[in-house]
């Protein structure tokens, strides 16, 4: 049984060199939790290099299971023009949003090079979602200062940052209105403090499955808020404001 | 039977700051609702620069443990780059208290590893039978390779790493437990995954568990968190065992209790 409320921002699916997921697996995991509907995004090398060939992995498994997987696609800045034809090609095919990893991409946050597929994701009206916490790629200031420059765009910062920016975190968030935190790995009376001071409706829940458990983050968000409003709007409603704006 | 023992336990909360009702018996309490016994205790205000009085933070932690000497293991806190003053809080702590572990924090003392007063402070413990555990995980004073080297140029020094990494620096974790026999790991806040490829890597021999509680935070949802993620480890029962209740003794070279 699923149940129609909740929805994991941030689930890895692929066969990668460190990380392998297959769609039933994850479904299953899915399953067992009554989650719903599941950001996927690609694994290690398919984030790193092989960007075409994860893309059409996780566009096949939504297409497959449309009702179940939202496929988020990704692409290396440093291929450039090729990174501008892969986005524009996986947005066609369905791809509901951008995944960023600047550790495993070789960029920081602060890259020029960048650029171009940040402008390309808004100009195709796509949300962002970058792995956060790793110095000295992805720090919670890096991407606030992006979402300034970028008013317009949607930004999603992965794990909260976790973990040694925690002192900076809700700070960042609290500079702009265009930057959501994801919960996957950070502990929970920070995630608490975080929701406190920026709002619930910056919160979204992820798991990072397989890298988390989704088990033991669903717990989390249930032992953090008890308020079934919170709830609802942190299992699922700030997600589909962001997937189903206009 | 060894207790099942979190080793890494902050005494008070972020800050140095105490909260009136954090007692031993408490903190003691609250560990076994998840199955924890006991507890290496190290200090909090003591980890920042800006605090000078080392041996008043190091005598609090003491004296908190003092009650339950069999279950609350105080380690004790200086910071190198204070010299001479540090090295003479060592042969307090080891001769007066019989602590057996250090904690530094690199990031927040504000010293590198590979420094003379970080080389000066590792041999006096070598020579004492002190270990010494480690923050790691964070650049750039604090990363496991830079802790590892300590193993090298003091071969009987034990050194732990104190999150195994964290999420980023988890594999140096394991490269360094694979070079050196003296270097353990702490597992306290790598995400389920790297924790698991420690788990697997790393002789349980070197391998502990550590929530990172602060005792005056009296919300007990990080013990749950992290003690819930170790319990789904895929380990081997004798491998549990070890890395629960035997290397934390191993570590601190305390005579274990005859009976639990």
């Amino acid at each position: 049984m699923t149940s129609p409320a909740t929805i994991d921002a941030h689930c890895h699916l692929g066969f990668g060199l460190t990380c392998s997921r297959s769609a039933d697996d994850l479904l299953k995991e899915m399953d067992v939790n009554s989650v719903s509907r599941a950001v996927v995004v690609p694994v290690d090398r398919f984030l790193a290099v092989d960007n075409s060939e994860g893309n059409d992995q996780i566009l096949a498994a939504a297409r497959s299971h449309p009702d179940r997987f939202i496929p988020f696609t990704t692409a290396n800045p440093w291929f450039c023009d090729r990174a501008r034809a892969e986005l524009t090609r996986t947005f066609g095919a369905g791809s509901a949003g951008v995944k960023f990893h600047p550790g495993f991409q070789g960029f920081t946050l602060s890259d020029e090079v960048f650029l171009p597929l940040v402008e390309l994701a808004i100009e195709h009206g796509k949300p962002m979602f970058f792995h956060a916490g790793t110095p000295i790629s992805s720090m919670p200031y890096q991407l606030t200062e992006l979402a300034m420059r970028y008013p317009e765009g949607i930004f999603i910062m992965g794990h909260m940052a976790y973990s040694d920016f925690w002192y900076e975190v809700s700070a960042s968030a609290a500079c702009v209105d265009n930057l959501y935190l994801e919960t996957s790995h950070h502990v929970p009376g920070f995630v608490r403090a975080v929701a406190q001071r920026v709002g619930v409706d910056k919160i979204l829940f992820g798991s990072d499955s397989p890298y988390g458990s989704m088990e033991v983050e669903l717990e989390k968000i249930g032992a953090v808020f008890p308020s079934e409003s919170d709830r609802t709007r942190i299992l699922s409603a700030n997600l589909l404001r962001i997937l189903e704006r206009p | 039977m060894n207790r099942i023992i979190d080793f890494h336990v902050h005494q008070g909360a972020w800050g140095g700051v105490r909260s009136e009702q954090d007692s031993p018996a408490g903190t003691l309490e609250r560990l076994s609702r998840f199955g924890v016994e006991g507890a290496l205790v190290m200090p909090f205000a003591g980890l920042f620069s800006n605090w000078f009085d080392h041996p008043a933070d190091n005598d609090v932690v003491h004296d908190y443990c003092r009650e339950f000497p069999d279950r609350l293991f105080a380690a004790f806190t200086v910071n190198p780059l204070m010299g001479g003053a540090a090295l003479d809080e060592i042969r307090r702590c080891r001769e007066v208290h019989d602590s057996r572990v250090l904690k530094l924090h690199p990031w927040l003392q504000g010293f590198s590893v590979t420094s003379a007063e970080m080389d000066a402070v590792a041999g006096l413990c070598e020579k004492l039978g002190v270990a010494i555990i480690f923050h790691d995980g964070t650049p750039p004073y604090s990363t496991p390779l830079q802790v590892a080297r300590l193993c090298r140029d003091f071969p009987n020094l034990k050194v732990v790493s104190g999150h195994g990494g964290l999420c980023d620096l988890w594999q140096e974790t394991i490269a360094a437990a694979r070079r050196y026999r003296n270097f353990y790991v702490c597992i306290c806040g790598p995400h389920l995954s790297a924790a698991q490829a420690l788990a697997d890597s790393v002789p349980s021999a070197q391998l502990c568990f550590g929530s990172d509680l602060s005792t005056s935070d009296l919300d007990d949802s990080l013990l749950w968190y992290r003690w819930r993620g170790f319990r789904a480890l895929r380990m081997t029962s004798g491998q549990r065992e070890t890395a629960e209740r035997m290397t934390p003794y191993e570590i601190m070279g305390v005579p274990r209790p005859k009976e639990v």
